[in-house]
């Protein structure tokens, strides 16, 4: 059935008898979730009350200009990077069709599924002087042949907007997806060529969404420190690590932090003001989808060899790679270490990230269903509604950031709680802290995931299950239920796999000993220990190819799409 | 006999300085009888329905009561929740749960039957708005006319005392609303349901009541039969939303009037300053070199017309005449009354004082 314009909506209904008063409590009880993930920020942002011209005059005389020239360097060049390839890999697969692109569309998503702590080292061996690429370059061209050096920005910028540039393609291709046959049709009307269609038309109408992305890629380059230093490029995040971990400096590391979440705060807010000048809804359900240009010939061969090319790279040589170490390594481990190491760690990364799963995925659930509307509210109150967009802000923020806000914020708690229970306990290295940086960073995954379930439950169909008598138990098991099963479970599984990839957030504050996949991975790698860190490298990434692979099944067009929301 | 439903002096207001949405709304529908309750969009209508069934709670008041048959479900200390009221319920957009076929759906109010009990009565539901062979089909399988009748028999099949439906054929193309209208007609009278049904189509008010209600600014006007409301509404806003109609200032004097088409008999007597209400179909236009009006332009319909006509003076008056006489565009015609007209008492503009 068509419809014009979204059915007016009557109002949403409280369940059971209880029913929320109209605004405080509600408010209330949104307030909690996002004062829970703003603390720790807010405790950061105090250390601007503490500002210590020492350590900045100090910073900014050592390493504080390189890093803010790499920082805005690698933003800008994966951003570009990705706008471009994003942007035309969408539209290539939405406007042309030619053999294999319907296996093109999402073979594309698949290089997200590899972290950039992962594709970094892997490139690394294969692309830098000693690897196969270059050996085999010399073979041809003579042992003289000049090129550029691969450990250095451009090389993280390639690595990075490989593994990224899927943000940008899964919500282009959303929003290419969405307009309409008829926009394209009015505009050729009007005489525009199909080059200028899309630099006039297509282009400008998406552009909500490609912010989005962009954003979205931007946020994950500013989390990164293990890429930049695999390629030798000291940014903000790289030295907010460095200061905390190796040189044991908190302090700097603190205002160094404090100063990198303005920068992801400055990230969120161009992407709120690129979108608020420019909100594009097409009205209703297209009447019509665009039928897709078919390619024949060499075009065609072209438009499937590109991204074929770029896929074997991004993702198919590190697979492969990743796969004949891993071989190589567990055939030649001592018999019986490698299990048990494995063993212990894969334990453990599946239990945290169950753990965050669950977590995130019930104060999510809480949320929506506190930021729905309620009685003849159209819509839910402004207020309800912006603490419930704060409460996701954790997601813009470095994981270097959000760890070390946890960590200021409970080390007070600490002392409190090691006074009580005389050491037995240390809340910040605990798992305690760890859930709840989880819970800040991830939030936003499982929030928009079961908000957008949620949503399938209309007011009207709430208030024909009541007319028929069925009281709230039986509303939430018969209705409520069986529509949220799928969005409920996609918030799980994405929310378990971002924690599973986790880097930075669990190498500040996992508690002593308790390493995980990831952290292995990295600390193998970074000790250029490749075929041994193939093995968590290779669970990770095929953990991961799954949820990917969900991302393009639950991406829509993103006018409506907030930052927060990366589905 | 008592009513099926019986509202007194309900009221609510949204926020306790708010405008009142519902004000002192009373109202009864008979068993087997369909109430139309009739207004413009944010009039009050549907906020009264869902007074009804209890998504909303009215403004504690002694005199306020709902009473469903003979079960006081609003009024003094009473509140019974929506689940318990068994009132049937049909909405615009027909609410189905997307997850059940259709027989899960007819079948979900039907909750602490027998089984093989349910199952009959679903199917018979189904057979009465003819979808028994559709019952394993889900809804998105369903054109926009099979999911209303679905959502019909949701609401029929635990066979409650009262149905309410929510303008629920204004998804619908028109000629698709003529069909199902005397289709749900027939179904309800079969059934032998209570109905209230709230649109704000005219037509569909005037062929579907046994009584109409029209709602204005949270208040219930006027009701009575679809003939009575049209032929004798009490203020000149049910006057013209039941209908196209001319309004003249006139003077009155005792039972006749004087207009701008001359000398007018009253049906009731008035006196001064007064409103006369002419129907465009109860005008008489005939050609006429000397009339004081010319013929501005025609809409023909073919089985009739509506010439709209200009006096002298700018005056604008629309009349519905037989199809066969051709009166072209700028004909001169005379324009006379065909029986004694309705007059509302001064000049007054349409608006009821807003209940504060």
């Amino acid at each position: 059935m068509e419809r014009v314009s979204a059915p007016p909506r009557l109002g949403r209904v409280a369940i059971g008898s209880w029913r929320w008063p109209a605004f405080d409590a509600g408010s209330l009880a949104a307030a909690l979730p996002a004062f829970l993930v703003l603390l720790p920020l807010i405790g950061l942002a105090l250390a601007w009350l503490r500002l210590d011209g020492e350590i900045w005059s100090h910073l900014w005389s050592t390493l504080l200009p390189e890093m803010l020239l790499n920082t805005a360097l690698l933003m800008f060049g994966v951003g570009a990077t990705t706008l471009a390839l994003g942007t035309a890999l969408a539209w290539l697969v939405t406007t042309y069709a030619f053999p294999g692109s319907r296996s093109l569309e999402w073979l594309l998503v698949l290089p997200i599924a590899i972290p950039g702590y992962i594709l970094g080292y892997v490139s690394m061996s294969l692309f830098d002087y000693a690897g196969p690429f270059q050996t085999q370059l010399r073979a041809w061209f003579g042992p003289d042949l000049e090129l550029p050096e691969f450990r250095s920005l451009p090389g993280a910028i390639f690595v990075l907007s490989l593994t990224l540039y899927p943000y940008v393609y899964l919500l282009a291709r959303a929003a290419f997806r969405e307009q309409s046959a008829a926009q394209r049709d009015a505009a050729r009307a009007a005489g525009l060529s199909g080059r200028a269609i899309f630099w006039r038309v297509a282009l400008p109408l998406a552009r909500p969404s490609l912010a989005a992305g962009v954003a979205l890629a931007l946020m994950e380059t500013l989390t990164d420190f293990a890429v930049v230093r695999y390629f030798n490029t000291v940014t903000l995040s790289e030295g907010v690590v460095r200061l905390w971990i190796i040189q044991m400096d908190r302090d700097a590391a603190i205002q160094l932090a404090s100063l990198l979440m303005l920068i992801a705060l400055g990230v969120v807010l161009a992407e709120r003001r690129l979108r608020r000048r420019a909100r594009f809804y097409q009205l209703g359900n297209q009447s019509r989808p665009i039928a897709p240009v078919r390619l024949r010939g060499w075009r065609a061969i072209a438009a499937l060899a590109g991204p074929l090319l770029l896929l074997l790279v991004a993702f198919g040589l590190p697979l492969v790679q990743l796969t004949q170490w891993a071989i190589a390594e567990v055939k030649h481990a001592e018999p019986g270490t490698l299990d048990a190491v494995f063993g212990q760690y894969l334990f453990n990364t599946l239990a945290l990230s169950l753990g965050a799963a669950l977590l995130v995925v019930a104060v999510a659930l809480a949320m929506a269903y506190v930021v729905r509307p309620h009685g003849t509210q159209v819509e839910a109150k402004a207020g309800t509604r912006f603490l419930a967009r704060l409460a996701t802000l954790g997601y813009a923020m470095p994981g270097a950031v959000v760890a070390l806000g946890v960590l200021l914020l409970l080390a007070p708690l600490n002392e409190a709680v090691l006074g009580w229970t005389g050491g037995a306990v240390l809340l910040s290295a605990s798992v305690f802290g760890l859930m709840y940086a989880y819970l800040v960073r991830f939030l936003a995954i499982g929030f928009s995931s079961v908000e957008a379930s949620l949503e399938k439950v209309t007011p009207n169909m709430e208030m024909a299950a009541r007319s028929l008598g069925a009281g709230a138990p039986r509303l939430l098991a018969h209705v409520h239920l069986p529509l949220m099963r799928t969005g409920i479970l996609a918030a799980l599984l994405l929310v378990f796999v971002d924690t599973l990839k986790e880097l930075p957030v669990t190498m500040f504050l996992r508690p002593f000993g308790m390493e995980t996949l990831s952290v292995w991975t990295y600390m193998l790698a970074s000790e250029s220990a490749w075929q041994a860190a193939a093995v968590p490298a290779l669970t990770i990434v095929l953990a991961s190819v799954g949820p990917a692979l969900l991302l393009i099944r639950l991406s829509r067009a993103s006018a409506q799409t907030d930052w927060e929301t990366r589905l | 006999m008592t009513p099926a439903l019986r509202v007194r002096n309900v009221s609510k207001r949204f926020g306790s300085e708010g405008a009142y949405a519902v004000y002192q709304a009373s109202l009864d529908v008979e068993p087997g009888q369909i109430v139309v309750l009739l207004g413009p969009s944010g009039c009050g209508k549907t906020t009264l329905l869902r007074l009804i069934n209890g998504l909303e709670t009215p403004e504690r008041d002694p005199d306020a009561h709902i009473v469903i048959g003979d079960r006081t479900v609003f009024g003094p200390g009473v509140n019974t929740p929506p689940e318990k009221r068994r009132v049937g319920m049909v909405f615009q957009d027909y609410a189905l749960f997307p997850h059940m076929t259709v027989a899960a759906n007819v079948a979900f109010g039907l909750h602490g039957m027998d089984k093989s009990e349910a199952l009959a009565r679903t199917m018979a539901t189904l057979d009465q708005v003819q979808l028994g062979d559709l019952a394993q089909r889900y809804p998105h399988e369903l054109s926009g006319g099979q999911q209303q009748r679905v959502a019909l028999a949701r609401a029929l099949a635990p066979q409650p005392q009262l149905l309410l439906l929510d303008e629920p054929f204004s998804n619908l193309d028109h000629a698709l609303r003529v069909t199902l209208r005397e289709e749900m007609r027939s179904v309800l009278k079969r059934s032998g349901v209570a109905a209230l049904f709230v649109t704000h189509d005219r037509e569909e008010a005037l062929s579907l009541a046994d009584a109409l209600a029209v709602m204005q600014h949270g208040r219930i006007v006027q009701t009575g039969t679809p003939r009575e409301l049209y032929a004798h509404p009490a203020s000149p806003f049910v006057a013209r939303f039941l209908g196209e109609a001319n309004f003249l200032p006139a003077h009155a004097y005792g039972d006749y009037a004087e207009c701008m088409l001359g000398h007018v008999a009253l049906e009731a007597p008035a006196q001064g300053r007064v409103q006369l209400l002419v129907r465009p179909e109860a005008l008489d236009v005939c050609a006429d070199p000397d009339g004081r009006a010319y013929v501005e332009h025609v809409l023909y319909f073919g089985h009739d017309q509506l010439l709209s006509l200009c006096l002298d003076g700018n005056e604008r008056l629309l009349a519905r005449t037989d199809g066969a006489s051709a009166l072209p565009a700028g004909a001169r015609v005379s324009v006379r009354p065909r029986g004694p007209v309705k007059a509302f008492d001064g000049w007054q503009s349409d608006a009821v004082p807003e209940a504060s």
